[in-house]
């Protein structure tokens, strides 16, 4: 047995065969042809580029349709085969050295690749290897007639993808119903796979170092990727308990939940509502809000519009995506849009703003990067304010540290209003604006917040992260990363209090806690009315909810914020779902 | 009516990324339904217009400057066809659209 550790980037737990996808050898075993037979071999690269052109369009346009945008990164493929220049010369080293279309077609790519390669490390350009590994797989699979599906089956045995990376061609190829998970040797957390995975629902672990030469396609793996844990062949016992977690887990998120509290309210037993709304990043996903039974979208990330692009997001790529959630949620159910929360690092035209900081965490991201480039800022604004015409739309500032931040935001967008206006453009004016809660700053100051916003979301992860000053993907203060901390607990309260004797003030909680069944008797209990989760969780805290009075909830957390350590209020948690829950007490 | 002509034009890359995959590919793109003959010069670099393979192997990061010439029958829309191509280049991002 063999335990990998890796990114977590998916959760879930995936058991099956492993596949491994090499991106390096396709054989070839042709090299060079009798010259009669060279124009025959120049006939078939043409045709191999046009094939692999027509199916580069059609991937980037199922792609589009599947997550809500055009990425244009198989586009950029397409044109690439249909280019001349790149023929002629491949044509060249077939006439010249007599080499087969194959051996031409992937010696030059190899130069191409060593030119890049040559520049110096942390170049941009280097990123382009992958692209050129893809556009030589997919030329060598026209040419040796491996058809497209392949080496992912279609249909049959379900497996566990096991590769270097997952270059864009084989990401947008995966089909949840066949691949059960997949765990690559490189990507970060924000990589395209990485959040194609998310998306997809896969199980997936990134980033897990060199593992490929130890493991070969057969073999017995398990991708836990929750933990971020890649194991190869696992020990009877430890696959026995991965049976186990993965039953109870399909169980949990599985159709018998799903179907009976789908159509049911979130109602305490003593007759108190609270709202649960989805989280999500793609258009696309507004459905399965929907079809969790969610109440609205608590968290709509927008990042995604920003990432793995070379240009910023226009007003209207924006605009486009922000209609199609609130079309697709309908006139009544609430849309929270967060502005942009990510890192300068992340996306093109604030990347040139900064050199590497030495403490991104504590650096210029997220509200405070927007508040430097208000152009970028102003734009996102108006396509909000615009979408806003077609149902329930709020903002939602991210990772605002001091009031002056917040009023900043509220003086942008009252000039965004103005413009609006003036141009005669269709807007929303009177918008809900609400800021998360993630810095322990906010949740100190929330009473001065709350006099600025008609909502405050608290953004666990982050707050959990900066309480407790622990970065959770270092495996070292790991352990101190813990939303159960009772410093954690505090400040959640402060926040909850500060609300209080405020009508018209909602306070939701949207980070992985508010998913955790374990903490939902917990949360209601401190005094929340609203969470929101990623929409498969929605189910199961729907039950949590409806086996809750408000009574025993604000019991439980009063003992919990009493407690002085972490391991003692998650030992208490746990005893306490164990009765709110009765299925998880079987 | 037309005449032989040659029109030159330079640019500064202001994408941050350089002159990237899809900026290269929509420089081509649009490069390609052209009827003149599209060079991208870079130093002693030269890549033909029509092609983004060309265009990334000038390796034009930001702040480059290039060179942008188009070649051949005037169409009476050249000065407009090559203001287009270097304002692709020139964009730090897509513009607004409206």
């Amino acid at each position: 047995m063999d335990i990998r550790r890796g990114i977590a980037v998916s959760p879930g737990i995936a058991i099956g065969s492993a596949l491994v996808l090499d991106t390096e050898g396709v054989v070839i075993s042709r090299r060079t042809v009798p010259v009669e037979q060279l124009p025959t071999e120049k006939l078939r690269l043409t045709g191999a580029l046009a094939r692999a052109a027509t199916e580069a369009h059609s991937r980037e346009r199922i792609l589009t349709e599947q997550i809500g945008r055009a990425v244009g990164i198989l586009t950029g493929h397409a044109v690439m085969y249909e280019d001349a220049t790149l023929r002629r010369d491949v044509e060249r080293l077939i006439d010249d050295q007599h080499y087969s279309a194959e051996f031409a077609f992937s010696r030059h790519v190899r130069a191409i690749i060593r030119r890049f390669d040559d520049l110096p490390p942390g170049h941009d350009f280097t990123r382009l290897r992958s692209d050129f590994l893809d556009l030589e797989r997919q030329v060598l699979n026209q040419l040796l007639g491996i058809t497209p599906s392949e080496p992912v089956p279609l249909a049959g045995e379900p497996v566990i993808v096991l590769a270097a990376d997952l270059t864009p061609s084989e990401t947008a190829q995966l089909d949840p119903k066949t691949v059960h998970g997949f765990a690559t040797e490189s990507g970060g957390p924000t990589s395209h796979t990485a959040i194609m995975a998310g998306a997809l629902e896969i199980p997936a672990v990134v980033g897990v170092g060199r593992f490929l030469h130890d493991v070969s396609s057969g073999d017995t793996v398990i991708v836990d990727g929750g933990a971020g844990l890649l194991i190869v062949d696992p020990d009877p016992a430890t696959l026995e308990k991965y049976r186990q977690l993965r039953l109870a887990a399909t169980a949990e998120s599985g159709t018998h939940v799903e179907v009976t509290m789908r159509d049911v309210p979130p109602i305490t037993r003593d007759g108190v509502r609270i709202s649960l709304l989805g989280n999500i990043e793609f258009p696309g996903e507004a459905v399965n809000c929907i079809e969790r039974g969610a109440d609205g979208v608590g968290l709509y990330r927008t990042e995604f519009l920003y990432v793995n692009r070379t240009t910023d997001p226009t007003e209207q790529e924006h605009y486009e995506a922000y209609k199609t959630v609130l079309t697709t949620l309908g006139p009544t159910r609430p849309v929270v849009i967060r502005t942009l929360d990510i890192g300068a690092d992340k996306f093109s035209s604030a990347s040139a703003m900064l050199s590497a900081e030495k403490n991104p965490f504590l650096g210029l991201r997220s509200v405070r990067l927007c508040l430097k480039n208000l152009k970028l800022f102003k734009t996102q604004i108006r396509a909000v304010l615009r979408a806003g015409v077609h149902g329930e739309v709020r903002i939602m500032f991210p990772m605002v540290t001091t009031v002056m931040e917040l009023r900043q935001c509220k003086s942008l967008m009252a000039e965004v209003v103005e413009d609006l206006e003036e141009a005669g453009i269709p807007f929303k004016a009177r918008i809900p604006v609400g800021t998360m809660i993630e810095v322990p700053s906010a949740a100190l100051m929330a009473d001065v917040l709350a006099k600025e916003v008609d909502f405050f979301s608290i953004g666990t992860n982050d707050l959990v992260q900066y309480t407790l000053a622990a970065d959770r993907n270092n495996e070292n203060v790991a352990g101190l990363y813990n939303p159960a901390d009772p410093a954690v607990l505090k400040l959640i309260k402060m926040v909850c209090d500060a609300a209080k004797g405020r009508e018209a003030l909602t306070v939701n909680v949207c980070g992985e806690m508010s998913g955790e069944v374990m903490f939902t008797p917990l949360l209601v209990g401190l005094g929340l009315r609203q969470m929101s989760a990623t929409p498969r969780k929605i189910p199961e805290i729907k039950r949590a909810v409806r086996n809750l009075t408000v009574a025993d909830a604000e019991r439980v957390a009063q003992v919990a914020l009493r407690m002085e350590t972490a391991r003692e209020v998650t030992t208490y948690l746990r005893e306490q779902q164990r009765r709110y829950s009765p299925d998880a007490a079987d | 009516m037309t005449a032989k002509s040659s029109l030159r034009r330079s640019v500064v890359v202001a994408n941050p990324n350089g002159l990237h995959m899809r900026p290269a590919t929509r420089f081509a793109q649009q490069a390609r339904v052209l009827p003149q003959r599209v060079t991208v010069t870079h130093g002693d670099r030269r890549a033909d217009g029509k092609s983004s393979l060309d265009l990334l192997m000038l390796i034009a990061m930001p702040g480059a400057e290039l060179w942008v010439e188009l070649e051949g029958d005037d169409t009476g829309e050249t000065a407009e066809a090559i203001r287009a191509l270097c304002d692709i280049l020139a964009a730090p991002g897509d513009d607004n659209d409206h």
